[in-house]
């Protein structure tokens, strides 16, 4: 009790060092959790909007409807739901007053949908369709079944051997397709009105959907699995229905959903590296200060059991204090985050702190105090009460026990950096390659501060008296300013590597410049409508774009081996290998494609007949699954014609962009006169002239598709949109929590310098000179573990950016030099400040402190 | 056909060209299970070499596209055509009146460049309405009549709705399906290379 009582009361007595301590290292501790917190808020909101575009947690479909037994058997295996709901969906021709039309049929019962809901002209509920023969479509699906004014709505429409009546028209629906274009408008109607209709018989092709909904929580991998085992069908070999969760629809965002939630591992590895690099240095800078104390305190007699144990006191209590008050700083200002930044980040997200992010930074500040601070544990082995009256430091001395039991102290250090680095990324090898980068960083700025630091002898040699002082100090007092400088670097590297990869992420996301989202899409043009659909679009208010040839083939051979057959990662993926393809050519690339690797295709058409391979562009991920590369020659037959060309380069291309792109394009002249159709859009059409555009394509040219892609874009870009939002918002946060930490670190070895800032000044030196004598030092530490670190991380986001995300990879000039600035500023201002103190205060107030 | 049945037996070799769609293209089965492939190894088996399977059958194809694509294969000069056009029209609610003119002007460009045609009927699911369904039908019927073809009433006979028949989607034919359709389309294939 003696040494627990003799700890707090040295660290009341020392308020000031004490205040100054807590409040660094909370303020570390509150960066890492407000990224993490924003982290998992908008990882939560981004699952609920994949929740509610699946409507549900959990879907079955099936194409058979489940029998009672079954259904069962399905709740069984999902035990422990909160809500269920049905629908059963179908193609049918709807008979309104004048005119047929293909509808999508949507029998919905009471409880659909279970996430999201209708957005309706007047303040219908959707169960209102249930108990009558009733239907909820939009106002153009109306007008193209001949009903035009709201006085139209007493006349029936008839769904096979039934009549329906408008119930109301829905502006927005629950259902949203993120993949398959729709061929028909949807039309909903109450389960139980199907019957009478005739339209559910034998033969009829329709789907049975089976929505779930779980509280917040539940693990549904393991149900997913059972269902799969129980609804097996061996004879088939494959499930007797499929079923889908949020996953799913992250997987049909495909590769943005992945690169956001690695962007927002990487970011939040980041933050806690940043944290846990403040608490060490600051815990380090505790110790070393204490070195003396403890020397004196073993020569009235202490044991090192004791010291051991009064110094972990004193850590521990600083440590938990620090992360308590992070927790209460960051509840207060979490909420009023979203205020601040309104058009920051994505609208409607709720902040909050996890449990888990709470009990990291507790770990972190507490835990973190004893784990970061035992290779300066070890130290304590050295200290005798004789160094006391040895002139030099009093940890200097070493020993062969000392330095195994040093190297031994960094285990913990290592293992626990990497153990957090797994928990916060999530997946082992990001952890492993994250904790080993930062060591071998670690490694490349000691290394590079020592050299700088070793350097500045020949500064220190100049006639100028503040360039001579400042840089013979640094030069004198190497040690010291290497630890400031590797915890300077580490932090401005750290940072800098998030706004490099988001600015290659962007890249991917944003939409580019100049591109025209469709608002209607044409299909199955024929060449012979070609020239007159173009005619007819020119007298027309929207614009024709991108109007694509598409030419069905098959690959039969690569390299002269078959191409069905190979085993592949598709095959390994899929059920089978896919035999028919759709080729396209183009003159230019779209503005949602690139290529990233191999030279671009030839402009000059190639000649039919040749003996010479034709130039063939493959998508990527395309080029990936099937095991193909750039020079591979592919067989291809293009209805019952072989030719072969080599594949010249890969392109990127950004699905979500929403613009008709192919995985295959063959050089100009190869499928020129193949017999092929034609995909468009139709962008730049004012909203209320979209329906009556489509009634006039389908009068002229019946055959060509006509689908409206509003709302599918709206739904993607507006997924994507959020995304790009959250990946900056993180990226300034990032940027913001990681000079926070800067701060903190200069600011604590400017307090360290106070004694030699004072000294200077009693030995006369006025305060100008004293003050370019702080710029110079500071600015010079600063700039030099900026420009040191600047460097590492456009080399390490590159190499991130390849591994984790496909190579994208922009440079961020403009956000690097800001963040050198920044660095630079914030530790030549923290020096100045502390110099400002020290001119204020009383030489021997000052002494008296150290 | 005068002489195709000296042919079969001998040389050149009789082209039969099957233009359809994904049911035709053997979507989702290797190509040598779907039917036209079948038809020639059952063709082989009875004996029948001289004969050449030309499958240039498109998955989604309408009937829209069905002219231009046999004058690429004009090149390859069929004597008999399987036109197997519809469904896609049918499953999208496309007009029958144009379905009809499409594949009007497809059989009589195949009948102008003496090719023999056989073509093959398609009913639609009944939850597209009995009244599409019922005109949609029609149309093959109407065009085999006025043209003088031969018809395969309905080319999914005894595979149309079977679940033991199809593949997941309850609408493209498993290999089942597929060795029924070749049964179902065998006899009216004999009957033109063999009919003297």
């Amino acid at each position: 009790m003696f040494w627990i009582r003799t700890a707090f009361k040295e660290l009341i007595t020392h308020k000031g060092f004490s205040l100054f301590f807590i409040l660094n290292l909370a303020l570390g501790l509150a960066g890492f959790i407000a990224i993490q917190s924003f982290r998992e808020s908008l990882d939560r909101h981004m699952d609920e909007n994949l929740k509610e575009i699946l409507t549900a947690d959990l879907v079955l479909i099936s194409y058979n409807s489940l029998t009672q037994q079954e259904m069962q058997q399905a709740d069984r295996i999902l035990a422990g739901y909160r809500d269920k709901a049905r629908l059963v969906t179908f193609f049918s021709m709807a008979r309104g007053h004048d005119r047929s039309r293909l509808v999508r049929v949507m029998a919905m019962d009471g409880a659909y949908p279970l996430y999201g809901g209708f957005t309706f002209e007047e303040e219908t509920d959707s169960k209102d369709i249930q108990g009558n023969p009733g239907l909820f479509m939009t106002r153009d699906t109306a007008r193209s079944l001949g009903i035009k004014t709201d006085s139209d709505r007493g006349k029936p429409v008839k769904l096979g051997e039934k009549a329906f009546l408008i119930r109301d028209f829905f502006k927005d629906d629950p259902d949203k397709n993120l993949t398959g274009l729709e061929l028909a408008p949807k039309v909903y109607m109450g389960l139980d009105q199907l019957a009478g209709t005739g339209l559910i018989r034998f033969g009829s092709r329709v789907r049975y959907l089976y929505y779930y909904r779980f509280e917040p929580g539940v693990n549904l991998e393991g149900k997913i699995r059972d269902l799969k085992q129980h609804f097996y069908d061996p004879v088939r070999n494959q499930p007797r229905l499929n079923v889908y969760d949020a996953r799913d629809v992250n997987q049909r965002l495909g590769r943005l959903s992945r690169y956001f939630t690695r962007y927002m591992g990487l970011v939040s590895i980041i933050a806690l590296f940043l944290a846990g690099m403040v608490a060490a240095y600051l815990f380090r800078g505790f110790l070393t200060l204490k070195s003396k104390e403890m020397a004196i305190l073993m020569a009235v007699g202490a044991t090192r059991k004791y010291i051991y144990f009064y110094v972990s006191c004193q850590l521990l209590f600083l440590g938990t204090i620090s992360a308590g008050l992070a927790v209460i700083v960051s509840m207060v200002l979490l909420p009023v985050f979203p205020v601040i930044f309104k058009d920051l980040i994505p609208a409607h997200l709720n902040v909050g702190m996890s449990f888990d992010t709470l009990a990291v930074a507790l770990v972190v500040g507490i835990a973190g105090s004893l784990v970061f601070c035992l290779p300066l544990f070890v130290t304590i082995f050295s200290i005798r009460p004789l160094t006391l009256l040895q002139g030099h430091s009093v940890t200097r001395r070493g020993s062969k026990r000392k330095t195994l039991w040093q190297a031994l102290s960094f285990v913990p250090v290592i293992a626990a950096l990497f153990l957090m680095s797994v928990m916060v990324s999530g997946t082992m090898v990001d952890g492993a390659l994250f904790a080993g980068g930062f060591i071998l960083a670690l490694g490349v700025f000691s290394l590079i501060g020592a050299l700088v630091f070793w350097a500045c002898r020949f500064p220190a040699a100049s006639k100028q008296i503040p360039v001579k002082i400042a840089f013979r100090n640094l030069f004198r007092n190497k040690w010291s300013s290497l630890s400031c400088f590797v915890t300077i670097a580490m932090g401005v590297f750290l940072i800098a590597l998030v706004p490099q990869v988001r600015k290659g992420l962007e890249t991917e996301i944003i939409r580019p410049k100049g591109l025209k989202i469709p608002v209607l899409f044409l299909a199955d043009i024929q060449e012979a409508q070609k020239a007159s659909l173009i005619r007819f679009m020119k007298a027309q208010e929207g614009e024709l774009t991108r109007i694509s040839p598409m030419v069905r083939g098959r690959i039969k051979t690569v390299n002269g081996r078959p191409f069905y057959g190979r085993r592949d990662k598709s095959e390994k993926r899929a059920r089978g290998r896919r035999l028919a393809f759709i080729f396209s050519f183009r003159k230019t690339l779209d503005a949602s494609e690139k290529v990233v690797q191999g030279a671009p295709m030839s402009q000059t058409p190639w000649e039919f007949g040749s003996n010479t391979p034709f130039e063939i562009s493959l998508e990527r991920s395309f080029a990936d699954r099937h095991d193909l590369k750039i020079g591979d020659a592919l067989e291809v037959d293009i209805q019952g014609i072989f030719l072969t060309g080599k594949v010249v380069n890969l392109r990127q291309v950004k699905w979500a962009s929403f613009q008709p792109n192919f995985f295959m394009l063959f050089q100009d002249g190869v499928l020129n006169d193949a017999p092929k159709t034609y995909v468009a859009g139709i962008s730049n059409l004012d909203r209320s002239r979209r329906h009556e555009l489509k009634n006039e394509i389908v009068d002229r040219f019946p055959n060509i598709s006509v689908i409206d892609v509003t709302q599918t874009a709206q739904t993607i870009l507006g997924v994507t949109d959020r995304l790009s939002l959250s990946v900056k918002f993180m990226a300034w946060l990032a940027i913001a929590a990681g000079l926070l930490s800067i701060f903190s670190i200069s600011r604590h070895e400017a307090f360290k310098n106070r004694n030699q800032i004072n000294l200077l000044k009693v030995l006369g030196t006025d305060f100008n000179t004293l003050q370019l004598i702080t710029l110079l030092e500071s600015g010079f530490v600063g700039f030099a573990a900026g420009i040191t670190a600047l460097c590492l991380s456009v080399a390490v986001s590159f190499g991130i950016s390849w591994y984790f995300f496909d190579s994208l990879w922009q440079p961020a000039e403009g956000t690097l030099f800001l963040i050198l600035c920044l660095s630079t500023v914030t530790c030549m201002a923290t020096g100045l400040g502390a110099a400002w103190q020290v001119m204020k205060a009383r030489p021997v107030q000052l002494l008296g402190q150290g | 056909m005068p002489g195709m049945f000296a042919r079969a037996w001998g040389n050149p070799k009789i082209k039969i060209l099957f233009l359809g769609d994904s049911i035709t293209a053997g979507y989702g089965i290797a190509q040598e299970d779907a039917y036209p492939a079948l038809l020639g190894q059952k063709l082989e088996s009875l004996g029948i070499h001289h004969v050449e399977i030309m499958n240039g059958s498109i998955s989604g194809s309408t009937t829209a596209s069905a002219l231009s694509r046999l004058k690429w294969f004009q090149k390859a000069a069929p004597d008999i055509l399987v036109l197997a056009l519809g469904a896609n029209d049918g499953l999208r609610g496309l007009s029958v009146e144009n379905m009809e003119e499409n594949l009007g002007q497809t059989i009589t460009f195949a009948k102008n460049n003496n090719m023999d045609v056989i073509l093959a009927g398609m009913q639609i699911p009944p939850n597209y309405g009995p009244e599409y369904a019922d005109a949609f039908k029609q149309v093959f019927t109407t065009l085999a009549d006025d043209h003088g073809i031969a018809l395969i009433p309905f080319l999914l006979e005894g595979v149309g709705g079977r679940p033991d028949m199809n593949q997941p989607d309850g609408i493209h034919p498993n290999r089942a399906g597929h060795q029924q359709i070749a049964k179902t389309v065998l006899p009216f294939i004999l009957k033109r290379i063999q009919e003297p």
